[in-house]
């Protein structure tokens, strides 16, 4: 295995692709996030039995993200990139492909957030009114701190989704051990490469699900004992 | 006394595409301060809807609910959550916040009504001594038994001085003793800190035990009302006798029209049935007995029928009475 590595690509070169994969998926996630929530809670709060019932809004945000989520990631990536590019005004480095990710991956998470606060006992929400708490007060002291050991595993696995597609815009030009394994190993014909990059994108993955579901476990008061 | 709660002509219909159900329909009630009031009916019959109606966690299609003389319906959302913040509740299924510990879950009201930190902690803490619970400030909810998490919910329901304490089946998920522990402590804060204190349930028992006033609610509608004395002794509709004295049999009209309902809710010793049967020289038919034994005694309900016999009836109510052991009167007309 040592050979094989010297005989491509110096170890250094796989740690600098490793770490443009994991800054790529970071800012990618965070900010999937950032937009995911707030459209997570406005897609439960307006559904049918939510807080603030309001179908238009909750039948249009849906199809939206229906759309969007039904699209091939690399289908959609390629078809945006043009706007992106001219919008962003940079046609080199990571960012239009960042914005990509973002824009693909906010619908997956605005379901993953919605599925988490399905959980939520509603009686817990009833007791909260009672105490005379606003619905605002509620969402954001009570549900949400009530399911954060099901955002966590969320976000782990939308962790893991969002490093494939960083994994397949790599096809297309993004930096990272995707684009690696496809222009050194596939068009090169360097198998070792692609093994390689694909061990270490399963690596990360795990790392990534078993610290995150560690977490998750750690905070969830729910089970006795643990 | 004060009235503390008047509903007047209280009306919810729940509408869905398919379905029109009238859940309650025309309730009027008035509750006093210092009342324990029971509201008991059968399943369905609107009992829920009634006390969620109170503090408007349900909106009343129509009617109005007055709270110490305001009427609920007509106040802006910020009044209102101001008026929940006096109207404690607790539920069957207690309702608390699993991620939060047993002391943070009765910070949470006070963290609502802007309490400081130091005060509103002090509080708390006093409040679950109260319940009885001061060694389990930081357990979570998943570490305590049912009867503890009511306890946990009662303190919450306190924390902000509320005038009332609104209970929906707040033992229906307990076993009996831990039902009859919960009842106490509910007594208790009635008479230590004056609440008024509203129960919905569905057992005979928990309104026997500590309701001074019982509402009979039957198909959305309230069918009786009073003292629980004089709703127990001489039920006026089929509903109440039915709930009162449920799952009778046929009677031999026969043998006598006077029934008895006994209570033993001190721990009895003495085999009292036998004793009084011998001391009297009364003949009784034993209707129907619910008696269990404990580690020091029994206690439970029976149902016995007196023979047509002012003096016989005179001397099982005489030897009771000395024995200290409750009881109701009714006449088998009573059952339909
Ligand atoms: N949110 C709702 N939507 C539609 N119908 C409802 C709703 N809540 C209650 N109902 C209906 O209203 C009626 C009264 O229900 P409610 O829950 O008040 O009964 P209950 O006396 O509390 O019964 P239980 O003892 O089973 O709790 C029932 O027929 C019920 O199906
Ligand atoms: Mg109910």
């Amino acid at each position: 295995m040592i050979s094989l590595i010297s005989a491509t690509f110096p170890f250094t070169y796989y740690l600098e692709q490793t770490l443009i994969t994991l800054k790529i998926v970071g800012i990618s996630t965070l900010l999937s996030y950032v937009l995911g929530i707030p459209l997570g809670i406005l897609l439960n709060v307006t559904d049918k039995n939510g807080l603030y019932k309001c179908r238009p809004v909750n039948a249009i945000l849906g199809a939206i993200i229906n759309i969007l989520r039904s699209a091939p990631f690399i289908i959609l990536l390629v078809t945006l990139l043009p706007a992106i590019r001219k919008l962003v005004g940079t046609s080199v480095g990571d960012v239009p492909f960042t914005v990509g990710l973002v824009i693909a991956a906010t619908p997956f998470v605005a379901r993953m957030v919605e599925s988490s606060l399905k959980e939520i006992d509603y009686g817990v929400v009833e007791a909260s009114l009672a105490m005379g708490a606003s619905k605002m007060r509620t969402i954001f002291t009570v549900i949400l701190p009530e399911i954060r050991s099901s955002l966590i595993v969320g976000a782990t696995i939308s962790f893991a989704t969002i490093l494939g597609y960083t994994a397949m815009a790599g096809t297309i030009g993004a930096e990272g051990l995707g684009n690696t394994a496809y222009t050194y190993g596939y068009i090169s014909s360097n198998p070792e490469v692609t093994i390689i990059c694909l061990v270490l994108l399963i690596v990360i993955v795990q790392i990534f699900q078993e610290v995150g579901m560690r977490i998750a476990k750690k905070l969830d008061h729910r089970k006795k004992g643990e | 006394m004060a009235e503390i709660i008047r509903l007047e002509k209280l009306t919810k219909i729940f509408q869905d595409k398919r379905n029109t159900t009238v859940a309650i329909k025309d309730i009027d009630l008035v509750i006093e301060q210092g009342d324990i009031y029971g509201i008991i009916g059968l399943s369905g019959a609107g009992k829920s809807t009634l006390i969620r109606c109170i503090n408007l966690l349900e909106k009343p299609t129509s009617g109005a609910v007055f709270f110490e003389g305001t009427n609920l319906v007509e106040l802006k959302d910020s009044q209102l959550r101001q008026t929940r913040q006096k109207i404690g509740m607790i539920f069957q299924n207690f309702n608390l916040m699993e991620q939060r510990t047993v002391l943070r879950n009765v910070l949470f009201p006070l963290e609502i009504a802007h309490i400081a930190k130091d005060t509103a902690k002090e509080r708390a803490v006093e409040l679950l001594n109260l319940v009885g619970l001061s060694d389990k400030l930081d357990s979570y909810p998943s570490q305590l038994s049912g009867g503890q998490k009511q306890r946990v919910a009662i303190a919450r329901a306190l924390a902000n001085n509320p005038s009332v304490l609104l209970c929906d089946e707040a033992t229906s998920a307990l076993d009996p003793s831990t039902t009859l522990s919960i009842l106490q402590l509910l007594k208790e804060i009635n008479q230590k800190l004056g609440i008024t204190i509203v129960i919905i349930t569905h057992e005979m028992k928990v309104v026997e035990t500590i309701c001074n006033k019982v509402a009979i609610i039957d198909e959305s509608v309230i069918k009786e009302t009073g003292l629980v004395a004089e709703v127990f002794a001489n039920p006026q509709t089929p509903i109440a006798k039915n709930l009162i004295y449920p799952k009778l049999g046929v009677i031999n009209k026969e043998f006598g029209s006077v029934l008895l309902k006994l209570t033993f809710d001190k721990t009895v010793l003495e085999p009292v049935v036998a004793d009084m049967i011998l001391k009297t020289q009364v003949a009784v038919n034993i209707i129907e007995a619910s008696i269990k034994q404990g580690d020091n005694g029994s206690t439970g309900e029976m149902i016995i029928q007196l023979p047509n016999d002012q003096n016989s009836i005179a001397k099982v109510q005489n030897y009771l009475t000395t024995k200290n052991i409750s009881f109701q009167q009714s006449n088998t007309e009573v059952q339909q």
